[in-house]
């Protein structure tokens, strides 16, 4: 209940354009949004470029927001929308990659010990289309239909490229496991 | 199978990240409060413009009736020229004499300059020169094609300007003795057809943003408006 009352009297705050209150909101969030735009960014940099953008937009569009639902899951949407669009914008940059098929099935439990950071390299190092479509479908949760509108691509083209995200995934990770096991051994 | 084992490998991921953070670097604030100083330019103020073409509409339509014509005309510069060189002004002032046609009668002492726009937008300039020199009569026929001169185009594209482009160009046309007085009522009547007329250009519904109708005596009258929600309509006017 206390953190509920902090954030609205931040966002009164916010509205008014105090600046303290727009720091102070930013800070609370700011480390969790981190954690949404790295997963949708190929690095860093990238990363924090969308950070940038969707909270300047999130500032602006606050009077927009109605007090009915989360507004972690708001801005959570700004962030994404944000990470969306610098995709499409950077769509010409894309770089299609050969992919062997990946058939071998990991072991559930084997690879619940690699470290976040390692998974993340993993999606941060998929191609960029492959990376938006696995983010928004198996993170974020949205349907193929939603992610070809979002995408401008077709629904057969999200599912296949998000069969390929997978199987890099798989890939990747299946590599780690064995070099990890590799260094246990000897 | 596949798809539950696919199922089972993002929803894995999903939790994973479910709680991960990371703090960005100071800099992003720095970027941040600096973009919050610049206005969003991308959010432009609809409701206010709307507002400013219905003032910019009203004030066209308003004016003829709190500015006397004769003052108009007492404002515009009034410039007499020799027959020979009327002609030779007028294709000047169309900027584009390749598409003016002039026919050459000769009709003595007359000076007459009919601006008519009617309903197949065919701009029609009578001119004709007051001096000692045989005058002619030339007919200037200007079709509303693409090369239709700037000054036609003005009278019919721009409803701002054209009142004083038309007001100049009558004075300067004519000779003051004769014809302001007939001149005039047709001008009201020109404007009237003209805001309909661009109006029918920008607003393709059947009741158009303003509808205005012209007066024999007292000028335009604003006989519809459709704002969208708001719907007014004058029925003696719907004849």
């Amino acid at each position: 209940m206390k953190q509920t009352f902090t954030i609205e009297y931040l966002l009164e705050g916010c509205k008014k354009g105090d600046r303290h209150a727009q720091e102070s909101l930013y800070r609370a969030l700011a480390p969790k949004m981190m954690g949404i735009c790295l997963r949708y960014a190929a690095d860093r940099a990238d990363a924090e470029d969308i950070l940038q953008t969707g909270f300047i937009r999130m500032f602006q569009r606050l009077a927009d927001f109605r007090m009915e639902g989360s507004f972690e899951g708001w801005v959570r949407r700004i962030m994404v929308n944000t990470a969306i669009e610098a995709y499409r914008k950077n769509l010409r940059t894309l770089t299609a990659i050969s992919l062997d098929d990946v058939n071998e099935e990991l072991s559930q439990t084997d690879w619940n010990g690699l470290e976040l950071q390692d998974l993340l390299k993993m999606i941060q190092e998929l191609p960029n289309g492959y990376r938006m479509v696995f983010n928004l479908y198996a993170i974020e949760g949205y349907s193929h239909r939603e992610i070809a509108d979002e995408l401008g691509i077709s629904e057969s083209g999200s599912k296949s490229q998000l069969s390929r995200a997978r199987a890099l995934l798989k890939e990747k990770i299946k590599e780690l496991e064995e070099k990890d096991h590799a260094r246990k051994v000897r | 199978m596949q798809e539950k084992l696919d199922k089972a490998f993002d929803r894995s991921l999903r939790d994973k990240f479910r709680e991960f953070s990371e703090e960005p670097s100071p800099a992003v604030w720095e970027q941040i409060a600096v973009g919050l100083d610049r206005p969003d330019r991308k959010r432009l103020p609809y409701a206010w413009l709307a507002a400013a073409c219905v003032v910019i509409f009203a004030s066209v339509l308003l004016w003829p009736k709190q500015e006397p014509e004769e003052m108009i005309l007492a404002k515009a510069p009034i410039i007499n020229l020799p027959a020979a060189e009327t002609a030779s002004a007028k294709q000047e002032n169309f900027k584009n004499p390749a598409i003016v046609q002039i026919d050459k009668k000769v009709v003595p002492n007359s000076v007459r300059y009919e601006d008519r726009l009617d309903s197949s937008n065919e701009l029609m300039v009578v001119v004709s020169s007051s001096a000692d020199v045989p005058a002619a009569q030339k007919e200037l026929n200007l079709q509303p094609a693409a090369s239709t001169p700037v000054v036609a185009e003005a009278v019919v594209a721009s409803p701002m300007p054209d009142m004083d482009i038309a007001a100049n160009t009558s004075a300067v046309m004519n000779d003051p003795e004769d014809s302001a007085d007939s001149f005039a009522p047709k001008q009201k009547k020109g404007l009237g057809k003209l805001v309909n007329f661009v109006l029918s250009q920008v607003d393709p519904r059947a009741d158009k943003l303003i509808e205005v109708s012209e007066d024999a005596g007292e000028g335009l009258h604003i006989t519809g408006l459709n704002l969208g929600l708001i719907k007014l309509k004058n029925k003696t006017s719907n004849k």
